[in-house]
């Protein structure tokens, strides 16, 4: 549309609403914003760090009893045994079957990301007095908190038992556990509600296979000389996943909005 | 101009004074916006109300990064929507009496109202906030719940079609 016709839409617009303010109704509405601020705020705000603390017993316990369990098998498989007697796993299986472990860590949070969607918890959740990205926020903290504890404990048995350096065994770690949560993150917030939990665990076995498939086909990938594209890759997929996390929340921060009422 | 920062900070902090300021400056706007999409005054003036009062209420849960405006046209926009769906068969005639004769002055000024009757809900919603409330496409994005290239592309069609329809009055 052409700069004239533009100017005109805009002062013809304007100039339909040509506002003649009701300064009595204006008055009205101060009052009773006023009044409404009052009233508001008679109610005292749960702080932050009850509000965690009261998640724990909700989120806190199911998870880490999961990721307990992947503890014990993180042991199983990094620390006590040798891991020649582990079926028939060598130590040149470690890239392969850390990359797998550390997949498996990020599905333990799964379950429990959306489950105010699965079941139906939504509107709810938003009688309480936090809101929507607080609550998916604490969740991301204490699945988190256990993720990290995972990986560094993993990080730190298989480094006893790798042939190769420390800096392999976190890249080895670190980028298939990132994939599989960038990949996670946005199934969570584009796939269709109620079925982002078994999208998210198809993913998470795809990416596994693949790990399988590119050490058959490709091994030469988990050789040292290549841990700079390692180390890129992770780079990029923990910015992705800051990003991921970041629009999450920003996207039930506008649920948040449209429940409310408001 | 009206530095939002400070202002919420200082009604959380319980200065109604502020509060003041701020629904007497974004008022005449609000207004605006529900003149828009209400069919006579009274109910504008409701919704404008009520828009203020919604947003009192959940300030608490507004986290403040620069979009308050937006946040308050998001409202306004909810607001007016639930008031268009309240609206009774008896107020019909009324309303549609004051319509006509709004939109014969309109008609008698510019072409261009009259057309954006035949432009679809979304994209006349886009063109008014675009041109009458002069607010960016990301404002606008934020606004109607869309991303910003949906905004671009509305606005485009809608531009277009007005172009051509206003062409076509002309001949």
């Amino acid at each position: 549309m052409n700069k004239k016709l533009r100017s005109e839409l805009q002062a013809a617009l304007k100039s339909q609403t040509d506002l003649k303010i009701s300064e009595e109704h204006l008055m009205q509405t101060i009052r009773a914003s006023r009044m409404a601020y009052q009233s508001r705020r008679q109610r005292e705000r749960i702080r932050y760090p009850a509000f965690l603390l009261r998640q724990v017993r909700f989120v806190g316990a199911p998870v880490w009893l999961l990721q307990g369990f992947l503890l014990l098998c993180a042991f199983w498989l990094f620390g006590f045994g040798d891991i020649g007697t582990v079926s028939n796993l060598a130590p040149r299986h470690l890239p392969v079957l850390l990359g797998c472990f550390a997949v498996f860590i990020a599905m333990t949070s799964i379950p429990f990301i959306g489950r105010s969607a699965q079941y139906r918890m939504l509107e709810t959740e938003m009688a309480t007095r936090i809101s929507i990205p607080k609550l998916l926020l604490t969740r991301i903290f204490i699945i988190g908190i256990g993720n990290v504890l995972l990986l560094t404990v993993s990080f730190l048995l298989a480094s006893t038992k790798a042939e190769f350096g420390a800096g392999s065994v976190a890249l080895f770690l670190l980028l298939p556990y990132l994939v599989a949560c960038c990949g996670c993150l946005f199934i969570q917030a584009y796939a269709h509600r109620g079925y982002q939990g078994f999208i998210s665990t198809a993913f998470c076995f795809s990416l596994t296979a693949l790990l399988f498939v590119l050490y058959k086909t490709a091994p030469m990938v988990y050789e040292q000389a290549f841990a700079p594209i390692w180390g890129a890759l992770c780079t990029l997929c923990a910015v992705i996943l800051i990003i991921g996390i970041y629009r999450l929340l920003d996207k039930s921060a506008s649920l948040d909005l449209s429940l409310n009422g408001i | 101009m009206i530095h939002d920062d400070a202002l919420l900070q200082k009604i959380r902090d319980g200065d109604s004074t502020s509060l003041d300021k701020l629904v007497a400056f974004y008022y005449p706007d609000i207004l605006r916006y529900c003149l828009w999409h209400t069919p006579n005054r009274q109910t504008a003036e409701d919704a404008t109300q009520d828009t203020f009062l919604k947003t009192i209420r959940h300030l608490d849960a507004y986290v403040h990064c620069g979009k308050f405006r937006a946040y308050l046209y998001k409202i306004a926009a909810n607001v007016c929507i639930d008031y268009s769906r309240k609206k009774t068969m008896e107020q019909l005639p009324d309303d549609l009496q004051e319509y006509d004769i709004q939109m014969e002055r309109i008609e008698s000024d510019a072409h261009f109202l009259w057309l954006l009757r035949d432009l679809s809900d979304e994209q006349r919603e886009v063109v008014l906030l675009r041109f009458a409330h002069e607010q960016k496409i990301r404002e606008i994005a934020e606004v109607i719940g869309v991303p910003m290239r949906t905004v671009q592309s509305r606005l485009r069609s809608a531009l277009k079609r007005l172009e051509k329809d206003f062409g076509k009055e002309v001949r």
